[in-house]
């Protein structure tokens, strides 16, 4: 190496570029020639290498200057110190340049370009002179040539390059200005927290604020520089006056201070000076104190963020705001300016008094406890308040900036949209509050809900419609959490007692009322209101198709718990898998469910495109509101230009932003604050319904299969419904049958009947079919011991009056059919009305008795064991015992005439044995004894045509109603209902009304026993005593009967639809008697 | 108190289509021929213990008696056979029927007794008989009479077998027996229902296609006949829980108690016909076509026969409410003459059917049909006897028995209640059957 070293060492730029080559560890050879790695000069080949390698470093150009590189480096220098205005210096280099280049020196050097070497490397040691030892290298290798051009220069390049700069010269101090030297301490004192955005009041201010800083600077800069020298006193003056007056320049003394502000700046325009003009004119000067209109829009916005009293809008002796008198704008007179400001105050009233209200719903009262739904309500409220200072401190922003023209008039543009929202808000919510009585909590609740969804309903404006949607749905939080725990875990929880459906405590499980009555939704208050919208209402219309379900699921829920039924069947939890997902999807909570499908139900009435446009807005808003502000700017015009300048600025601000509202906000708020303008078109109302709807009714659906297939499977509701209808419908012939003759041949023979032993006897006959159930009837009479005697003496007194009664019967009838109908009748037979009437009223104690010939007023209980009770109430027995005794009265009337054998006929044997030995007296003796026999068919066919009627068009298809009712299986509620209407129903194709008074068909029947009897008499009397004129009046008396109630039948017919009658009516007519004989 | 009745089955044909009878009844309520329940026979709303009684907790047997005056392969218990044994039974002699009624009494209600003792409220006996034979008629006859003077309360409904007009020459003094037993029948029963041997082989011939219809299959058309109009008792339901509510309403008068009986539809076991959709009205209506009767009455044209009652037992899925338009559509078009003197009533009886068994039918009907055409049976009865008495023929048998061996007055007031049967149907076919008991008192009283 060191040989190598002598064979170069005259070419100082190569020794160079070697050494410092050598200096960062790499061999030339590698270098130069990058294939070649020799280490070691033992080597093979090692000799060839490093001539190679010489020959490259000598003959080649390969680590040649680029002399074009090297000269416009050079020039690029020069270039710049002409830019830099330094033309002296770029000329001299310039010329330094070409003279050293033109140099003869280099011309004959047996190297080729060494003078754009050597320029070369000047430039680099320029470039970085620290990392090389230039000074050492430099000396030495330059010292050759310095005697040329380097030497005599000695270029200290720090003082070359400042040498010839011009001398900079800061310009001169301003004067101060001529604003007053203020109490600096009062002023920080006052306004230290608002200063820096407070200070400047005016257009122009900006700028020379801007001046002023950039002075201050300066001046202090220069300070320190001297600071090592002693100031003099003049300049020590100078500095204090100096600071002072910077102070003065940056404190700004507020328009509502004591001491009068500063003049505003004079404009020559004349509009900008109306008002001072305005006064000038009236005469009124110095009264009117002059504001500036950023000013007066900042306090605007200062009241709209806090509404308290200010300085134009204060409180009046009512707490109301008003405005300040005599404030106005430069450009406005005062009487413009209120006119101007004056509609923000109902407003700011209004924002007073819905901060104020929650403001206490902060702090909720324990005791009574205020309703979960109205502290929600005021949440929401809070939520959309919050949304409102946003916006309002993003247009003190933008105001503050001042980067654009901003009016008061622009920013009651800009408050507009928020101003009608607070009036529809405070207009609602001064509905839902106005009532002075302290109600329940429920009340209030509801009425909140109600009047929002009127709210809802009744705006136009689909952003305000947006907004009471959003506070309607935080409000109904409450509500949806109280249903979905029921839902899902069966216990109403309500502590503050607010709930539209309230638990009736006093009715317990185990009452037959509990269906009916166990869930109260009390709106009783509503006659109280006479509102001429009732709130309650609107409530009700989205919640009343809930309700009942909902009270069916709380039911079902209960009655199951009480079962000791797992609510759900065993086979449901083996169940599928998308049945699985429902089970985890309910697991969601219900107001999730409910946001989420309202929200997706809103977003798809908007337009597709709009979503589109929103939806990164969307994105961005899920978090909190200002993130919706930040968005609102960037996405609009900014999205198309610069989606990466969007997507940095959204990203930040998102991340910064979450950290802070996630902790503020839970999913379903920010869910709820989600959703957008509703238009018109959707009805909230509807939108609540069908949000709810499914679930709730999918819940009901479970419940109530589980229900009934516990009802039925376990507890034989259906059994004990048929074993009612077997014994009080006479269903079970047979066993009713035997009850039935046993009774009526004790009340035959006159024996005192009692209910203990009727009982019994009926739970013997019932325990052949229904061992089990037979302990739950018993018989009960109303009177004590009927009598027979009684009835029977009753009949013969009231034979005398027969005729009579039957034709005032007619009219009972008649009277009794307009009752039904209700129809116009009564006005065409007023007068027939009145003449009957009086003359039933005298006759109403024969009806009675009549009522009581008939039968006993027996009635049989039937008490169900508890979860049949619940179908089986005392008011359906009622109604069952009404058809028992219709139906009693029919099994009497033909049973007592099928018991009326030939054989029994007491003169029957003698008539066939005596019929040829005495024939004189046989001849009436024969005839008389047919008539009674035919008399006996004409009525036994007649009663059983009733009877048969009655059973087959009327109990069959009940009881195959019933059958099919309880076989589909529905929910116990249905089961209720239509079992209720189907015994309505009953009653009503029985000619049976509620009234107590005697139906045109128990008169029929009572007449028809009570012929029965007659003829049972004479059946079992010696015929011969049997006189003809007894069997025509008996005869006669049927014709009647019957008659009668084919014309009760005919009128019913033809006034009202009853198909099931037409028949009868019909079988009637034509069977009309021909038996008497005149 | 389930009015329970007891069957008796007299004479080889009463025997017969009671054992069909049973067999039907047997299959209806699930019990099997050893007199258990069935598997199958879970549905407890039936009513067994009308026909039969409850042995033990398992074993059901029917309440009948079966008599016999000639042995005779049976089974059960209460079988009277006569312990003459070989004496050939009654001979197809009514009076020798009679006759050894009188003999075997105390045995035979020994037997009664003991079953009307084991019921809780007997409503009556059904009696299975023939009126040709000779131990049907004659100790039908003779039963009938002591049955109402013994159980005097009870109802006695017989079945009874009319012979066949087309096979008159088996029994040749069949109407001797005819109208011996009719009188009985006449004045001994509250009710008879009339299968009538003629009708019910044409029916076989002629609707079933049956080339030679045996005894059997004429037998099954019997026991269906008396099931069907049992059913109403054995399931019970609103109405016609006892046989009295079933009777009562189509007997009108004591005597004119002989009912006709129509069944649809017809059909035999071989044809296994699809379910037919068959409404009540056509049921209804097809019950009053004449080809459907089981009766052998030849129209008569000097007379107005007419219906005196009807009672349609209906069975099936019926909707109650067709039953009622179906009875008015009959109205209105005068289906059916109806008496003029009394109430055209038309009762129909909707029961239930067995769920034990399959019928090719959804809807099917009996008609029990009290109609004044019947009185030509016994005309035609009539006719024969004195065809018979004016040649004197074959009244040495009858002479006999103690009854006949002085006068044969029995015939002769026999003859003279049946010929007072068929005045008083007559009679009722016209408006003045409403006087009639004075019309006829006066024409005695002029005779």
């Amino acid at each position: 190496m060191v040989r190598k070293r002598q064979l170069i060492i005259d070419d100082y730029p190569y020794i160079l570029l070697y050494s410092g080559l050598l200096d960062r560890g790499l061999t030339p050879c590698s270098r130069i020639a990058p294939g070649l790695r020799l280490r070691s000069e033992g080597e093979e080949n090692f000799v060839r290498s490093e001539q190679f390698v010489l020959s490259n470093l000598l003959y080649h150009h390969c680590l040649a200057v680029n002399s074009h590189a090297v000269r416009r480096s050079i020039e690029g220098i020069a270039l710049k110190f002409t830019i830099h205005g330094q033309h002296h210096r770029a000329q001299l280099l310039t010329s330094l340049t070409s003279e050293f280049l033109a140099s003869p020196l280099f011309k004959d050097h047996f190297q080729t370009d060494v003078e754009w070497s050597l320029l070369s490397v000047l430039l680099h040691l320029s470039n970085s002179p620290t990392q090389v030892p230039v000074q050492e290298v430099q000396n030495k290798a330059s010292s050759p040539e310095s005697t040329v051009d380097s030497l005599p220069e000695q270029i200290d390049w720090g003082t070359y390059l400042r040498n010839e700069e011009p001398k900079y010269v800061l310009g001169p101090e301003e004067p101060l200005s001529p604003a007053e030297v203020v109490d600096i301490t009062s002023n920080l004192f006052k306004d230290w927290s608002s200063d820096g955005e407070c200070s400047d009041d005016e257009d122009t201010k900006a700028f020379q604020q801007q001046a002023h800083t950039a002075k201050n600077l300066h001046s202090s800069n220069l300070r320190t520089e001297p600071s090592l020298k002693q100031p003099t006193t003049r300049e020590l003056l100078e500095q204090v006056h100096r600071a002072k007056s910077w102070l003065s320049a940056k404190t700004h003394i507020q328009y509502w201070g004591s001491k009068r502000p500063h003049q505003l700046p004079l404009s020559d325009h004349p509009s900008a000076n109306v008002a001072k003009l305005w006064e000038t004119e009236r005469g009124l000067r110095g009264l009117c104190q002059h504001l500036s209109e950023w000013a007066v829009m900042r306090e605007v916005l200062w009241v709209f963020l806090c509404p308290v009293p200010a300085h134009i809008f204060i409180l009046n002796s009512k707490g109301s705001f008003i405005l300040k008198s005599n404030v106005t704008i430069a450009s406005l007179t005062p009487g413009a300016t209120s006119s101007l400001l004056e509609h923000l105050c109902e407003p700011l009233n209004q924002l007073r008094i819905l901060d104020a209200f929650m403001h206490k719903c902060e702090f909720p009262s324990v005791d009574p406890p205020t309703p979960a739904t109205i502290l929600a309500y005021a949440a929401g409220l809070r939520l959309w308040r919050h949304r409102f200072q946003s916006y309002l401190v993003a247009l003190e922003d933008c105001i503050k900036k001042q980067e654009c023209t901003c009016t008061l008039l622009w920013l009651e543009g800009e408050l507009r949209p928020w101003l009608r929202t607070l009036a529809t808000i405070f207009a609602m919510h001064s509905i839902a509050f106005s009532t002075t009585t302290k109600k329940n909590p429920k009340y209030t609740a509801i009425r909140v809900l109600g009047t929002l969804c009127e709210g809802v309903e009744g705006t136009s404006e689909a952003g305000i419609r947006g907004v009471l949607l959003r506070l309607l749905l935080h409000s109904l939080r409450h509500y949806l959490s109280i249903i979905h725990s029921w839902l899902l875990h069966g216990t109403l929880v309500d502590h503050a007692q607010e709930f539209i459906i309230q638990r009736d405590e006093s009715v317990k499980a185990h009452n037959e009322r509990f269906w009916r009555g166990a869930f109260t939704i009390s709106l009783e208050e509503d006659d109280q209101n006479c509102d001429t919208q009732d709130p309650m209402k609107t409530i009700l219309k989205f919640l009343s198709p809930l309700v009942a379900a909902l009270t069916t699921v709380g039911k079902s829920r209960e009655l199951l718990a009480i079962l000791d039924v797992q609510p759900l069947s065993n086979s449901s939890i083996t169940c599928s898998l998308s049945q699985l997902k429902a089970e985890i999807d309910q697991e969601q909570s219900l107001e999730e469910v409910v946001v989420k499908y309202i929200k997706k139900t809103v977003c798809e009435t908007r337009g597709g495109s709009k979503v589109e446009d929103e939806k990164d807005g969307d994105e961005s808003e899920e978090e909190a509101d200002s993130v919706l502000e930040v968005s609102n700017y960037l996405t609009p015009g900014w999205e198309q230009e610069d989606p990466l300048l969007l997507a940095a600025f959204t990203d930040t601000f998102q991340e910064s932003l979450q950290n802070t509202s996630s902790v503020a906000m839970d999913s379903i708020t920010s869910l709820i604050e989600d959703i957008g303008d509703v238009p018109q078109a959707v009805s909230v109302v509807s939108l609540l319904t069908s949000a709810l709807r499914p679930l709730v009714k999918s819940k009901e659906d479970e419940l109530s299969a589980r229900l009934t297939c516990v009802l039925i499977e376990e507890y034989h509701l259906d059994r004990h419904c048929q074993a009612v209808r077997s014994v009080l419908l006479m269903e079970a012939g047979d066993i009713m049958h035997e009850f039935y003759t046993h009774l009526f041949s004790k009340l035959e023979s006159g024996e005192s009947v009692d209910g203990i032993s009727l009982t019994l006897h009926l739970q013997y006959c019932i325990a052949r079919l229904y061992p089990d159930l037979a302990q739950f009837f018993s018989v009960s009479l109303a009177q004590q011991a009927y009598s027979v005697e009684a009835a029977k003496w009753e009949d013969y007194t009231k034979d005398s009056e027969d005729d009579l009664e039957l034709d005032a019967d007619k009219n009972d009838g008649m009277l009794v059919i307009d009752k039904i109908t209700g129809s116009g009748r009564k006005a065409l037979r007023g007068d027939h009305v009145k003449e009957y009437s009086s003359k039933k009223a005298c006759e109403t104690p024969s009806n009675m008795a009549l009522s009581r010939t008939g039968l006993p007023d027996i009635s049989i209980q039937y008490q169900a064991p508890w979860p049949a009770n619940l179908l089986l109430t005392e008011s359906i027995m009622r109604q069952f015992n009404m058809l028992f005794h219709f139906s009693l009265s029919l099994k009497r009337a033909t049973n007592g005439l099928e018991r009326l054998k030939f054989r029994d006929l007491a003169s029957f044997q003698t008539i066939t044995s005596t019929a040829r030995t005495t024939g004189e007296t046989t001849v009436p003796l024969r005839s008389r004894l047919h008539r009674l026999q035919l008399l006996r068919q004409w009525l036994l066919c007649f009663s059983r045509e009733l009877h048969d009627h009655f059973a087959n068009t009327v109990f069959l298809p009940y009881h195959q109603a019933v059958e099919k009712l309880f076989s589909s299986r529905p929910s116990l509620n249905t089961i209720i209902t239509e079992h209720e209407k189907m015994v309505n129903k009953l009653i009503t194709d029985c000619l049976m009304g509620n009234s107590e008074e005697i139906l045109p068909l128990q008169i029929v029947l009572n007449k028809v026993f009570w012929l029965t009897q007659r003829l049972g008499q004479l059946w079992l009397r010696d015929i011969g005593q049997v006189s003809s004129d007894e069997l025509t009046s008996l005869e006669t008396k049927y014709a009647k009967v019957h008659r009668y109630l084919v014309n009760v039948l005919t009128t019913l017919v033809t006034i009202r639809f009853v198909p099931h009658m037409e028949g009868l009516t019909r079988t009637l007519v034509d069977t009309v008697p021909l038996l008497t004989q005149q | 108190m389930p009015c329970e009745i007891i069957t008796l089955q007299l004479g080889q044909c009463g025997n017969q289509i009671g054992f069909e009878f049973w067999k039907k009844l047997c299959s209806e309520h699930g019990i099997s021929p050893e007199g258990t329940l069935e598997d199958y026979a879970t549905e407890g709303t039936d009513r067994k213990d009308v026909f039969f009684y409850q042995a033990d907790d398992e074993h059901y047997i029917p309440r009948s008696v079966l008599l016999d005056l000639e042995p005779r392969l049976y089974n059960p218990e209460n079988i009277y056979m006569s312990k003459q044994g070989g004496g050939g039974g009654a001979g197809n002699n009514w009076a020798s029927g009679y006759s050894q009624g009188e003999r075997i009494y105390d045995e035979v209600f020994d037997i009664i007794d003991r079953e009307a003792d084991g019921s809780d409220s007997l409503e009556g006996f059904v009696l299975c008989h023939s009126i040709a034979g000779g131990t049907g008629s004659g100790l039908g006859s003779y039963i009938l009479e002591r049955l109402n003077d013994r159980f005097p309360k009870k109802l006695v409904q017989t079945y009874s077998v009319f012979p066949n007009q087309d096979e008159i020459s088996d029994v040749v003094v069949q109407p001797y027996n005819s109208l011996l037993t009719l009188r009985r029948l006449t004045q001994s029963a509250d009710c008879v229902v009339v299968l009538d041997n003629t009708a019910l082989n044409r029916i076989a011939t002629d609707r079933l296609h049956l080339s030679n219809p045996s005894f059997s299959q004429i037998n099954s058309l019997v026991s269906n006949i008396m099931s069907v109009s049992t059913a109403t008792l054995r399931y019970p339901s609103y109405m016609n829980n006892d046989l009295i509510g079933l009777i009562a309403p189509l007997i009108p008068t004591p005597r004119l108690h002989f009912l006709m009986t129509g069944y649809t539809p017809l059909t035999t076991d071989q044809e296994v016909a699809s379910v037919r959709k068959t409404t009540v009205l056509d049921v209804m209506r097809r019950l009053l076509q004449p080809k459907n009767m089981m009766v052998s009455a030849p129209l008569d044209r000097n007379t107005q026969h007419c219906y005196i009652s009807i009672l349609n037992i209906i069975q099936g899925e019926v909707d109650p409410t067709q039953v009622h338009k179906s009875l008015q559509r009959i109205r209105e078009r005068k289906m059916a003459q109806f008496i003029p003197w009394g109430p055209a009533s038309i009762q129909v009886a909707l029961s239930k059917k067995s769920p034990y068994i399959q019928s090719a039918h959804r809807v099917s009907g009996l008609m029990l049909a009290n109609h004044t055409n019947i009185s030509a049976l016994f005309e035609r009865t009539l006719k024969q006897y004195d065809k018979l008495r004016k040649r004197e023929a074959f009244l040495e048998q009858f002479r006999k028995e103690n009854m006949f061996a002085e006068n044969l007055d029995e015939l002769d007031d026999s003859r003279e209640v049946v010929q007072h049967l068929v005045e008083e149907y007559v009679a009722a076919t016209t408006p003045d059957y409403l006087s009639w008991g004075l019309n006829q008192a006066s024409t005695e009283s002029q005779s």
